[in-house]
């Protein structure tokens, strides 16, 4: 019996690596937690898009939870998660928007067009803050406590079940 | 003709690379060898399966003009590395350090050379004893075989 255990074993070892390489397969490579949970938000001094002589830096962040998204008017997943974040806004969520590598007259046009749901908007045309942050796209959106911690990052187009499963929680957790 | 042409344009083909160039002023050569090493060592976060140096994507334009800069700056590899993934986590790394959840793919290889051996041990070991056995006759086999020799012997 034991011997026969053993005769099995290079099987048994190499399905549990296959179950191990078929689980990692199966991950979403965008989905890598960001190395700035539990950290603040970098130091950052950038012009806001909606008025470019105004220098915004952290001090300018709100002083309560917020949603952080980075966004630009060039990506397509942007303009779709737009009108969710104008509902978020409505339902008086402060949301600062991170405009990234974008031009500014296209990033001014879409929040003319489609609305504005930023109570701030940091002109990121070069991507200096989002390097600092990790960004590896748009859109990103992060949640952050009002001590301006960064708790929660999600990459990729938010839509309302991922709003209702992921991102409200953890805002929610925050405001109570 | 056209085909010993043509193999060898290939063979030469094969040895040439192209090399994302950036205009960047390095105090001296040894500065820019180590910085493109680097570069080179950190993986791209936008397009994963290329380094900093071979990718195209602004993010990694960006981090690779942050590489150079910190290496002109006079940090060392290891200072370049922690600011990297401390943004990015180990992500960027293509060797990624040794941890609770890298513990498997450090362990592995050697869990299973260790097992290989372990095997081909115990089966050399069972078949060395098998042969001894089998080299060694008994009692009633020798009285056999010599019964056998001895009517051979008689025939002839």
């Amino acid at each position: 019996m034991k011997r026969k255990v053993f005769l099995f074993l290079p099987l048994i070892v190499l399905l549990v690596i296959c179950i191990f390489l078929i689980m990692g397969l199966k991950q979403d490579p965008k989905k890598i937690a960001s190395a700035l949970i539990g950290k603040p938000v970098p130091e950052f001094f950038q012009a806001d898009l909606l008025d470019n002589n105004r220098i915004i830096s952290n001090k300018h962040l709100p002083k309560q939870p917020y949603l952080l998204n980075v966004w630009g008017s060039w990506c397509y997943y942007c303009q779709q998660e737009h009108p969710l974040l104008m509902e978020l806004a409505e339902q008086r969520i402060p949301i600062v928007g991170l405009n990234y590598r974008d031009k500014k007259q296209g990033a001014l046009e879409m929040l003319a067009k489609k609305g504005n749901p930023f109570a701030l908007v940091i002109d990121d045309s070069r991507g200096e803050l989002a390097m600092k942050l990790g960004v590896d796209g748009a859109p990103e959106t992060y949640v952050i406590d009002e001590n301006g911690v960064i708790r929660y990052r999600y990459s990729g187009a938010v839509d309302k079940t991922i709003l209702q499963k992921e991102i409200l929680p953890e805002f929610n957790k925050l405001r109570n | 003709m056209k085909k010993i042409l043509f193999s060898i344009l290939v063979f030469v083909s094969l040895s040439l690379q192209a090399e994302m160039v950036d205009t960047y002023q390095f105090k001296n050569v040894e500065d820019r060898t180590r910085a493109v090493a680097l570069a080179k060592s950190l993986r791209c976060p936008q397009c994963q399966n290329q380094n900093l140096v071979e990718s195209n994507s602004p993010i990694a334009y960006d981090l690779r003009i942050e590489v150079y800069k910190m290496v002109d700056e006079g940090k060392s590899n290891q200072q370049i590395v922690e600011v990297m993934t401390s943004r990015f986590g180990n992500f960027v790394l293509y060797k990624p350090p040794f941890e609770l959840t890298t513990a498997l793919l450090w362990c592995l290889p050697i869990g299973l050379l260790l097992l290989a051996v372990l095997l081909m041990v115990r089966y050399l070991r069972r078949r060395s004893e098998n042969r001894e056995i089998c080299t060694a006759l008994s009692e009633r086999q020798r009285r056999e075989l010599a019964e056998l020799l001895a009517k051979n012997k008689g025939k002839k």
